[in-house]
C-alpha cells in the first residue's frame, strides 16, 4: 500500500513538473535581474511588481497569444516582462528578450521593422536599431544589444515627444547595464 | 487533468502527445502542419460542421448583408491609455446605443429598433424569451477590446426581447471577460448580467467537432458545444494578424475553441474550421446570430499593441466571414492604409462565395444629436 502511495505521489509530482515545464514556468533566469533592476530604478517610473512575468517561448502564447509565432520562428529562448507606472497614469510594458545568437535579436528588430505599420528612426539610437511606432497615446519602441531584444509599449501621454523622451531614457538604462555586464 | 485525459480517446491523446514533442522540438510549421493535419475523424467518418454553402443564418437577413457606421462624434477624445477604464471614458455611451439601435435597423430592415432586435435574434420555438441563454464573446486579448458601450447596446436589445440579464452570459475562454468587465455592471452594463472566469460559467470545456479545412476534435466551451446555449453574439475589435493580416470576428472564437492549434500548424485552416462548426453555425435557429466589429479605435497591425487608427466606425452583419471580409476590404484598406495578403479572400471562398469585388457595406448615417 504504501508503496502504490509512493508511486502515485511520484507520478502527480513527474505530471506537475512535465505540465509546468509544458506551460512555460521555469525559475527565472539569472540573466535578466541586471535589466529588470536597471528600469526599475528609473527616476519617475515604478515597477508593478505583480505583473512580473518571466517566460519561455511557450509560455509566450499566454501572454501575447498569436504574436508570439514571430518571436518564437526568430528564435527567442527566454524573456521577461516588466511594467512600470509613472505619475500621471503613464504605463511602460517592457519585453527583454534573449535570442541566444549573433544576430538574432538584430534580425527580431528588423523584422518588427518591417512588419511595424509606420517605423521611423529613434534619433541618437541607430546603433540599437532602434525605431518606433506612434500609437494613440504614446509609442512602441523597438532595439536589440548583444542577443538581446528590446520592446516597449508607453501610454499615456498626452505628446509623441515625452513618449519618446521616456523611452530614450528606458533605452538607455538597459543598454548601459548590459554594456557593464560586457565589460 | 488526469482525470480530464483518461476520459478522451486514444486518438486525442496521441495528438496533444504529438503537438506537445513536436513544439518542445522545435520542429518546422510544416512539420507540424502535417502531424495537425494527420488528426482527422478517428474512425474515418466526415465531420460535418454547422456550415453547409448556401445555409442563411437568419432568413429574414442576406448573408452578405452587413451594415456600418462612421461617426467619428462617438468617440469625444482619445483615450491616453488602453486599460479597460480609460479606453472606455472618452466613448458617448448614448450615442453608441442609439448607433447600435440605428444599425440593427438598416440591417434587418425594419422601422423600430424593437422590432429588428427582435428580427436579428431568433428563439427556440419551444422556448420563451425569459428562458433563453445568450452567449456573449467579447475580444478580452490585449488592449482594445470591445467597448463597454456596444456590449451595453446588445445586452439592452436582448433584456428588450425578453431574455433575462442571469442568462446572459459574458466570456472568453482565454480569460478577462471577469477582469475587464465585470467592474461595470449596474453601471454601464446592465446589473445581473454574468461575467465568466475563461469557461467556468459555460461549465469548462469539452472536445468538440470542427470540420475542414482543420477537421478534429478540439477542446470548446462546453455550454456551446453542447447546444445549451441558444444564441451567441460575437463582437470583436480591428486588429491585424499575420494570418489573412487581420484578426477580426473569426480569429475571436480562438476563445471559444482552444487557441494553440493555430501555432501548431493549423493556422487560418483551423481558423476557418472552427468557425464552420457545429458549436458555432449549429442549432435550431442558428446559434451564433450577431457579429459586431467595434472599430472605434483600430490596429493597422497586430495583434499586439495600442491601436494607431481612429475610423470611428462600427459593423455589424450575421455571418462572421463577411463582417470581417466586408471591414478588411472597405475600413481597413481605404481608411487605415492597410494591405491584405491574397490569404483574406479565403474566409469568403472557404464559405462558398465568389464575386467578391462588389461586395460593400450598407451605409448607415450618424444619428443626430
Amino acid at each position: 500500500m504504501r508503496k502504490l502511495q509512493s508511486c502515485l505521489l511520484l507520478y502527480v509530482a513527474l505530471h506537475l513538473a512535465a505540465s509546468a515545464i509544458y506551460a512555460g514556468e521555469k525559475p527565472d533566469s539569472a540573466k535578466f535581474v541586471a535589466f529588470r533592476s536597471s528600469v526599475s530604478a528609473c527616476a519617475g517610473w515604478t515597477e508593478q511588481k505583480d505583473q512580473y512575468r518571466y517566460f519561455v517561448p511557450h509560455g509566450l502564447y499566454d501572454i501575447i497569444d498569436g504574436g508570439a509565432d514571430e518571436y518564437i520562428k526568430m528564435g527567442m529562448v527566454d524573456g521577461i516582462v516588466v511594467k512600470l507606472d509613472s505619475a500621471g497614469k503613464k504605463t511602460a510594458e517592457l519585453y527583454i528578450e534573449d535570442f541566444n545568437k549573433p544576430g538574432g535579436a538584430q534580425g527580431m528588430v528588423n523584422h518588427r521593422q518591417a512588419t511595424a505599420s509606420e517605423p521611423k528612426p529613434l534619433a541618437g539610437l541607430a546603433a540599437l536599431g532602434a525605431f518606433y511606432d506612434e500609437v494613440i497615446g504614446g509609442c512602441e519602441v523597438c532595439c536589440y544589444s548583444g542577443t538581446f531584444y528590446f520592446e516597449m509599449n508607453l501610454t499615456g501621454y498626452d505628446k509623441l515627444d515625452p513618449a519618446l523622451k521616456d523611452a530614450r531614457a528606458l533605452v538607455a538604462a538597459l543598454t548601459a547595464k548590459k554594456k557593464e555586464k560586457g565589460k | 487533468m488526469h482525470n480530464d485525459e483518461k476520459k478522451r480517446s486514444d486518438f486525442v491523446k496521441q495528438k496533444e502527445s504529438i503537438s506537445r514533442r513536436d513544439f518542445l522540438s522545435s520542429a518546422t510549421g510544416a512539420t507540424a502542419g502535417i502531424l495537425a493535419s494527420s488528426a482527422v475523424s478517428a474512425f474515418g467518418d466526415e465531420i460535418k460542421g454547422g456550415w453547409t454553402n448556401g445555409k442563411r443564418i437568419n432568413p429574414s437577413i442576406d448573408n452578405l448583408r452587413v451594415v456600418c457606421c462612421i461617426d467619428p462624434a462617438m468617440m469625444k477624445s482619445d483615450p491616453k491609455s488602453w486599460d479597460i477604464v480609460s479606453q472606455n471614458e472618452p466613448v458617448d455611451h448614448e450615442k453608441v446605443l442609439r448607433t447600435m439601435d440605428a444599425m440593427a435597423c438598416a440591417l434587418a430592415q425594419k422601422n423600430s429598433a424593437h422590432e429588428a432586435w427582435g428580427s436579428i435574434f431568433r428563439k427556440p420555438a419551444s422556448k420563451e424569451w425569459q428562458d433563453v441563454t445568450v452567449a456573449i464573446k467579447p475580444n478580452c486579448f490585449m488592449p482594445n477590446n470591445p467597448r463597454v458601450a456596444v456590449i451595453d447596446a446588445v445586452c439592452k436589445a436582448l433584456i428588450g426581447l425578453g431574455v433575462q440579464p442571469a442568462k446572459i452570459i459574458i466570456y472568453d475562454g482565454c480569460g478577462g471577460a471577469k477582469e475587464k468587465f465585470g467592474g461595470f455592471a449596474g453601471t454601464k452594463l446592465p446589473a445581473g448580467v454574468v461575467m465568466s472566469n475563461k469557461n467556468d460559467v459555460l461549465g469548462g470545456t469539452i472536445d468538440a467537432p470542427v470540420p475542414a479545412p482543420h477537421a478534429g476534435h478540439f477542446k470548446c466551451s462546453a455550454a456551446i458545444a453542447k447546444g445549451s446555449i441558444d444564441i451567441l453574439v460575437n463582437i470583436a475589435v480591428n486588429r491585424g494578424h499575420h494570418l489573412a493580416g487581420t484578426s477580426m470576428t473569426m480569429k475571436n472564437h480562438a476563445g471559444t475553441f482552444e487557441a494553440m492549434p493555430i501555432h501548431l500548424g493549423g493556422g487560418l485552416n483551423y481558423i476557418i474550421a472552427f468557425n464552420k462548426s457545429e458549436a458555432i453555425l449549429g442549432g435550431e435557429p442558428v446559434r451564433q446570430q450577431l457579429c459586431v466589429v467595434d472599430s472605434l479605435w483600430a490596429q493597422t497591425k497586430g495583434p499586439m499593441g495600442a491601436p494607431n487608427k481612429r475610423p470611428g466606425a462600427l459593423v455589424m452583419g450575421t455571418l462572421s466571414p463577411a463582417v470581417d471580409y466586408i471591414t478588411a476590404r472597405r475600413i481597413r484598406e481605404p481608411l487605415m492604409g492597410c494591405t491584405h495578403p491574397p490569404e483574406l479572400g479565403r474566409l469568403m471562398s472557404d464559405f462558398g462565395y465568389s464575386d467578391l469585388e462588389k461586395l460593400d457595406f450598407v451605409k448607415v448615417e450618424p444619428v443626430k444629436g
